[in-house]
C-alpha cells in the first residue's frame, strides 16, 4: 500500500469517528424520533441497485454517479438519489390503490465531487415521503414536518421558498425541449432578460399576500397560470396562519432542479451555508416510471451539511465515560451499573 | 432582519478600479489601507474583499462571500452556476481565436491545436461545433505559443489587439463577447433578496 492511499480518502466518501459520529447518532435519533411523532415510518434503501431505470433521470447528474459491473455483467449504479433510489423500492413493495403512506429515511448519497469541492459532509441525508397523496393539504404536511425538524435542528433563520413547476409547465410547457430546459435555468438563476415578458410573474418572492396584488397588476396572465398562482398563494397563506409566517417564502423562481417534480417545489436555505440545505416538492408521475402509479410529494434534508450548526445541548458523550470506582472488578461492575442507571457512563 | 453588511468579493487588477469607480459614482465608497483585503463601504452597506480573478467564483460559490463581480471568463470557467444580478458597461472584452499572420494551415481538416488558459470554455466552444481540439494549457503570455512553436492556435481575450499585433499574430475570429456581471451565490441571494435588490436599485440609478 502506498502512502498516499493511506491519508487520502476516494472523492464522493467520507470518514466519521468518535465524537463526530456520535453527534451524528444523537441528532439522527433525535430526527426520527420526531419522524415517529408524525407517523412516518423507516425506510432503507439498497447502496446499490441496476443503472438502466435510473438512467433517464439522472440528467446532469449522470457525470458524478459511481458506477460498477456485477459478477453477471450488469451495469450498477451506487445509490447517489435517495428519492429514485426510493421511488423504484417503493414501486415493486407497494400495490396499485395501496393506502396513502408515509415513509422516512437517514442514508448517505455516494457520487464523485471535485477536487476543489470543499463542502464535506454532503453526503449524509434525511427525508420523508408521503406517497399516495393527492390532496393540497398533503403538501402542506410536508412543509409543516420539514418546518418541525428546522426547529429540532435549532436553525431559526433557515427560511423555506416554495414555487411551483406546474407554474413554470403551464407557462412554458408546450415550448421546444431544448428552449424549455434554458429558461428553467434562466427562471431559477434569475436572468430575466432571457425570460421576455413572464419575468413580472416569475422574480416574486415574499410573502403569500403579494401574490394576489401581483394578479392585479397582470390582468391578461392566462387563466391556467392564475389558477396555479392562487392555489399556490392560498397554501402559503394557510401555511402563515399556521406559524410559519417567518419561515416561508413564496418564490415563484423556486421551479425544481429536477424534472421529475411536477407541482409544489421547495428549498430550505440557512445562513452560512453555500447550498439549499433542503430540497423537495411534489412528483406525481415518478413512481409511475418504478411500476406504481402513485402521487408523492417529500424532500430531503442534507444533514451533514448542517451538523456542525446544531446545539445538541449537554451529551453525555461516550468519550466523557470514567472509570467506575472500586478496588476490584466487582466493586467496579457494581458502582458503574449504579452509575449508568442514574443515566451517566463509566468504563470498567 | 440580518444587519451584517453585504459580502462582495472583487478582482485586483485593473477590473478592480472601474468597479470602485463605478461604485464610488453611486455613492458606495470604499478603500483598501495598509495592503488590507478587505474593506467596508462608507455606508455599512457592503464588506469588500479582494481576491485574485480566477478564484473569485470559488469563494461565491462556498457561500465565503455573497457577491462577486468579474468576467463572464471567470465564471464560465470555473463551472460554477450563480444568480446574475446586473451586468455593468465597463470591462467587456472578447474571447478571441488567433494565429500568427503568416501561418498556414497544416493540421488534418477537423483538427485543432490551441493553447490557452480558457481550457473549459475552448473545448466546449470548438465541441459545440463538431470540431476535436487538442489543447494545451497556459497561465500566461498565450501569445507566445504560436510565435515559439508550442501551437499554431490560441484562444485568449483580446481587447485592443494590440499585445497580438506586436507578437505578429492576427485574429481569426471572435468566439464570444465577455461582459462583466455582479452576482449572487443562490442561497445567499435567497435568504437576503431584499437587501441585494436595494444594493441593485441603487447600482442601476
Amino acid at each position: 500500500m502506498n502512502d498516499a492511499q493511506l491519508y487520502k480518502l476516494p472523492q464522493g466518501t467520507e470518514r466519521l469517528v468518535l465524537d463526530e459520529a456520535y453527534r451524528r447518532q444523537v441528532l439522527t435519533h433525535r430526527v426520527q424520533n420526531l419522524f415517529t411523532s408524525w407517523g412516518y415510518q423507516p425506510v432503507q434503501t439498497p447502496v446499490f441497485d441496476f443503472y438502466e431505470p435510473y438512467a433517464p433521470f439522472l440528467g446532469a447528474k449522470a457525470d458524478s454517479v459511481y458506477r460498477l459491473v456485477d459478477r453477471e455483467g450488469d451495469l450498477l449504479v451506487l445509490r447517489s438519489d435517495i428519492t429514485l433510489f426510493l421511488a423504484r423500492s417503493m414501486g415493486v413493495v407497494l400495490a396499485p390503490g395501496h393506502a396513502p403512506l408515509r415513509v422516512c429515511y437517514a442514508d448517505t448519497t455516494l457520487r464523485h465531487q471535485d477536487l476543489e469541492d470543499i463542502s464535506a459532509n454532503e453526503f449524509y441525508q434525511i427525508g420523508a415521503e408521503f406517497i399516495g397523496s393527492k390532496a393540497p393539504e398533503d403538501d402542506l404536511e410536508v412543509l409543516l414536518l420539514l418546518d418541525d425538524i428546522l426547529n429540532l435542528l435549532g436553525l431559526d433563520e433557515a427560511k423555506i421558498h416554495v414555487g411551483s413547476r406546474a407554474l413554470f409547465e403551464a407557462a412554458f410547457g408546450s415550448r421546444p425541449a431544448e428552449e424549455r430546459k434554458s429558461l428553467l435555468e434562466s427562471v431559477s438563476l434569475r436572468r430575466w432578460t432571457e425570460v421576455g415578458p413572464l419575468a413580472s410573474v416569475f422574480s416574486y418572492q415574499g410573502p403569500s399576500s403579494g401574490v394576489g396584488e401581483l394578479l392585479k397588476t397582470l390582468p391578461s396572465l392566462s387563466q391556467v397560470l392564475k389558477d396555479e398562482l392562487v392555489m399556490l398563494a392560498k397554501g402559503a397563506a394557510e401555511l402563515e396562519s399556521l406559524g410559519l409566517k417567518d419561515r416561508l417564502r413564496v418564490d415563484l423562481s423556486e421551479v425544481g432542479r429536477h424534472d421529475y417534480y411536477t407541482g409544489l417545489v421547495f428549498q430550505a436555505y440557512q445562513p452560512g451555508l453555500g447550498d439549499a440545505l433542503a430540497t423537495g416538492g411534489r412528483y406525481d408521475k415518478l413512481l409511475a416510471r418504478f411500476g406504481l402509479d402513485s402521487p408523492s410529494v417529500g424532500f430531503s434534508l442534507q444533514l451533514g451539511k448542517a451538523e456542525h450548526l446544531v446545539d445538541l445541548g449537554p451529551l453525555e458523550a461516550p468519550s466523557s465515560a470514567r472509570r467506575a470506582p472500586g478496588t476490584s472488578l466487582a466493586e467496579r461492575v457494581k458502582s458503574a451499573r449504579r452509575l449508568r442507571a442514574e443515566g451517566g457512563n463509566a468504563t470498567l | 432582519m440580518n444587519r451584517e453588511p453585504l459580502t462582495l468579493v472583487l478582482p485586483k487588477g485593473r477590473l478592480f478600479d472601474q468597479v470602485q469607480e463605478f461604485f464610488g459614482s453611486r455613492g458606495l465608497r470604499f478603500d483598501f489601507t495598509d495592503r488590507k483585503l478587505t474593506a467596508l463601504d462608507q455606508t455599512g452597506t457592503l464588506k469588500v474583499i479582494l481576491v485574485k480573478n480566477a478564484d473569485l467564483p470559488t469563494y461565491v460559490h462556498h457561500g465565503i462571500a455573497g457577491l462577486g463581480i468579474c468576467g463572464d471568463d471567470v465564471v464560465y470557467e470555473s463551472g460554477h452556476e450563480f444568480t446574475h444580478l446586473m451586468p455593468f458597461a465597463f470591462g467587456g472584452t472578447r474571447m478571441a481565436l488567433a494565429a500568427r499572420r503568416d501561418h498556414v494551415r497544416q493540421e488534418a481538416p477537423g483538427h485543432l491545436t490551441i493553447a490557452t488558459k480558457f481550457t473549459r470554455f475552448t473545448r466546449d466552444y470548438f465541441h459545440g461545433l463538431g470540431i476535436p481540439v487538442k489543447i494545451i494549457r497556459l497561465d500566461g503570455s498565450v501569445e507566445l505559443a504560436p510565435v515559439l512553436g508550442l501551437a499554431p492556435y490560441i484562444v485568449d481575450l483580446v481587447e485592443t489587439g494590440s499585445t497580438l499585433k506586436a507578437n505578429g499574430l492576427e485574429v481569426l475570429e471572435t468566439l464570444k463577447t465577455i461582459g462583466v456581471n455582479l452576482f449572487a451565490n443562490t442561497s445567499y441571494f435567497k435568504l437576503r433578496y431584499q437587501e441585494i435588490g436595494r444594493l441593485v436599485d441603487t447600482l442601476k440609478n
